[in-house]
Order: C-alpha cells, then structure tokens, then sequence
C-alpha cells in the first residue's frame, strides 16, 4: 500500500541541507522598485475610484438627454397652430405701435375689413410692396391700394387660422388660447384705428375720426369716414351738415 | 469573530487598541491583499516582505541565471499588483503568488531557451560569525554538491522540490500551480528528494 510506505517526499537531511546553502535576498534595489510600482498603482486609483462612485453619470446623461429631446419633439408637435399665427403676425408690418388699441373681433358677417393700413404703416411696408407686382399705370396711391389688398388678404388668412385655432383649442386646455385668439385682434388693430366701443355709435366714431386728424393720420380718417358712411349712411347725410 | 474581537472578549484583558495591534502581525496574507485592493500600502509591503526572499530564492534556482529570476520576479508582483481588483481569497495567497511565478517562468521558457543553459548564480563562500574556516569550507562543498545536484535535476522535478522547501506548499498546492494532478507531483517530488540525498550523501572525495 502507497500510504504505508515511508514519506520519501519528505527528508530532513535535504531539507537542512537546502535551508543552509539558499540564504539569499532580494536585492534592496528589486525591493524598491516594486514597493514602488505598489505605491504608484494605488495612486493612479484614486482616479478610478472617483469613476467608479460616479459610474452613474453617463446613463444618467443619456437619460436626461433623451427625456429632453421628446420633451422638445411633443412641444413642437403639439403646438403648431400656435407657431403658425406668431409667423404670420411677423410677417406684418412691425411698424405697429404698441400703444394702439387692440380692436375687439368682431364678427365676420357685420364686419367690414379696414381698406388700408395707417401712413406710417404704408411707409413701412414700402419695401415689401416695391417687391410687389403693381400696376405701373396707377397713380400715386397705388402703393397704398396695393397695400391695401395685400392686409385684406392677411386678415383674411388671420381670420381663417382663428377660427381653426378656435376650434381646436376646444378640445385642448392650453394656456396660450388667449394668445392665439388675441392675435388676429392684434393685426386687425393695425388696419383698424377705431375701437368698437368708438364705432359703436356714430357721435363716438366720428369724434374718433377728427382725433385722427387732430394727430394727422388723415388717411385712417378717410377711411373710418368711408366706413362710417357705409355702415350709417343716416348719419353720414348727416355728417356735412355738422 | 476576528482575532481582535476575540482578544476584546470576555476573559482577556487587552485592550481594543492593543488587541489590534497584537492582530496586526498575524492577519493573513489574503487579508492583506484585501486590504492593499482597498488603498492600504502598507497592507501590501507586509505582504510582499513574507513573501519576497523565497519567491526569489525560488526564482534564482528555477532559472539558474540571476538576471532572468530578478525579472521574472518583478513581472510576477506586478502582475499581482495589476491584478489586485479581480482578486478573490478563495485559495491561500502563496498558492495565487507562486502559480503566478510559475507561468511567468513558463513564458519566459517559451520566449528563450537561455536558462537552461546559462548558471549564473555565486555561491556564498564566505565565513559566517563564528564559523570555523574548516566548517565554512565543509559546508560550501555540500552546498555545492546540493547545488549541482538540484541543478542536474529536469526542471520538473526542481519546480516541485523548489515550491515544497521555499513556499511549502502542500502536493495539491504544488499540483496546482504546477498544472500536474497529484500523484505526478508526488512523482517528482520523491525522484527529486532522492536525488539531493544521495548527493548529500555522496563521499567528499569523488565530488
């Protein structure tokens, strides 16, 4: 039997014998250099321990990205209604002064559409109507005809984006139907200089109109006459008599 | 419950601070290690000055060339340092320690054939305290016998005998790190044994 044979792996004499002849060391040399290289890999650590306790940084990074970026997508996707009117305001004239009254809407049967914008607004639509294809037989208020024709088209765009506006901000809470409902009110203020509580009555309309020409912007109160005829004609037979 | 808690028991006197320090000495080679993977270089210089003296007393025989035994032994604790953070105590550390060593001599094997034909290694021939000038010279002649022999030994067979004397590894260990089974290994072990004593045993004359 193998386990009863006497442990020839082990022997004391060798062992002595190996113990008295290997008596070497390391070198100091080998010794620092490796206590060294111990030293400045536990160094080089501390960076990788700081990357290690934020490992969450980087998926919490695309996480937020992501988030971000359909936050973005659903605004620009539930929104366009609103984007579409704030262009179509930019694309009026911005000569506009803020302080002009907002003209209440009115309702789209009874309502007649301002013929022109004021004189500082045609100055300042100048530039556009130059681009404009105009009769070169017409006269010197061409310029304003044509400016004229292009705000009724405008307003009539408005007109029709509030309405669809309207309707779609019915079913949807959002806070700026205020906004898209002020908005053709806003550009019909530009085209229209008397309030409706001013053309209301005939007395208040026509004291809006010589208030016109009091500031010189003669040509809005020709045309609030022109309107004002056309919507009292009683009064306007009246009107030369006064 | 660890050494210092033991020793902060009931029935002993010591107190935490001295109970530690008295633990410090005796904590483990895989504790350390732990403790050098968490940031402790002291941990680790403990550590390596257990261990440093007979890994490279085994190197240096292994090898038989001085120059290749310090490299590989710088190869192999910086393959240990490098590899501190995939660490796992599931074995004694001289075990990981020399199994280490061992494949880096075995690269080294594979990449030049120089150690098998190259010594390189000087005896210490010089007398220690009170030594008698005849009993130096008695025992550098049995050590030159015993190292002969060991170097006249296939490498296997100095492999086992080297991890048995210098790690005193047990014949699993050995076959461990060797990459053998257990019966080879005590095989190796016994052709070795046999061979340095009858070199011990060999007549001063016909050395």
């Amino acid at each position: 039997m193998s386990e009863q044979r006497p442990d020839t792996e082990n022997d004391p004499r060798v062992t002595r014998a190996y113990r008295e002849a290997a008596t070497e060391t390391t070198p100091a040399a080998i010794d620092e250099a490796v206590l060294q290289q111990a030293r400045q890999a536990l160094s080089g650590n501390g960076w990788q321990r700081y990357a290690k306790s934020i490992h969450w940084l980087r998926p919490m990074a695309w996480a937020a990205t992501i988030g971000l970026s359909l936050a973005i997508v659903l605004e620009l996707t539930m929104s366009p209604p609103i984007e579409t009117e704030l262009m179509l305001q930019q694309e009026l004239p911005a000569a506009a002064p803020a302080d002009m009254p907002l003209a209440p809407r009115r309702d789209a049967d009874d309502r007649e559409l301002p013929s022109a914008a004021t004189v500082d607004d045609e100055r300042a639509l100048a530039p556009r109507q130059q681009a404009d294809e105009l009769p070169k037989s017409k006269a010197a208020d061409a310029p304003a005809l044509a400016s004229d024709a292009e705000v009724k088209q405008e307003l009539e765009r408005l007109i029709r984006y509030r309405e669809e506006a309207e309707s779609r901000s019915a079913d949807r809470a959002f806070a700026a139907e205020d906004v898209a409902a002020s908005e053709p009110s806003a550009a019909y203020a530009i085209a229209v200089p008397c309030s409706e509580d001013e053309t209301a009555l005939p007395e208040s309309w026509l004291a809006c109109i010589e208030r016109l020409d009091e500031q010189g912007r003669h040509g809005d109160a020709r045309r609030e006459r022109e309107r004002l005829a056309k919507a009292f004609p009683d009064f306007e037979l009246r009107a030369p008599a006064n | 419950m660890n050494v210092a808690e033991t020793l902060t028991a009931p029935g002993f006197e010591l107190s935490r601070t001295r109970a530690v320090a008295y633990a410090a000495p005796m904590l483990e080679d895989t504790a350390l290690m732990l403790r050098y993977k968490d940031g402790d270089a002291e941990a680790f210089e403990t550590l390596y000055r257990r261990h440093n003296d007979a890994l490279y007393r085994y190197l240096l025989r292994l090898c038989r060339h001085r120059d290749t035994a310090e490299d590989i032994f710088q190869e192999a604790w910086g393959k240990i340092i490098a590899s501190r953070d995939r660490y796992r105590p599931t074995a004694k550390f001289t075990t990981f320690l020399y199994r280490v060593a061992h494949n880096c001599f075995i690269d080294h094997v594979r990449r030049n054939k120089r150690h098998a034909n190259t010594v390189d290694v000087e005896p210490d021939t010089q007398c220690h305290d009170g030594e008698l000038p005849d009993e130096a010279v008695e025992r550098n002649l049995a050590r030159e016998r015993l190292e002969a022999a060991l170097g006249a030994l296939p490498d296997e067979q100095r492999d086992v005998f080297l991890l048995r004397e210098e790690a005193g590894l047990t014949l699993d260990e050995i076959a461990f790190v060797t990459g053998s089974n257990r019966e080879t290994t005590k095989s190796r072990l016994r052709y070795a044994v046999n061979k340095l004593r009858a070199a011990i045993d060999e007549p001063m004359e016909t050395t």
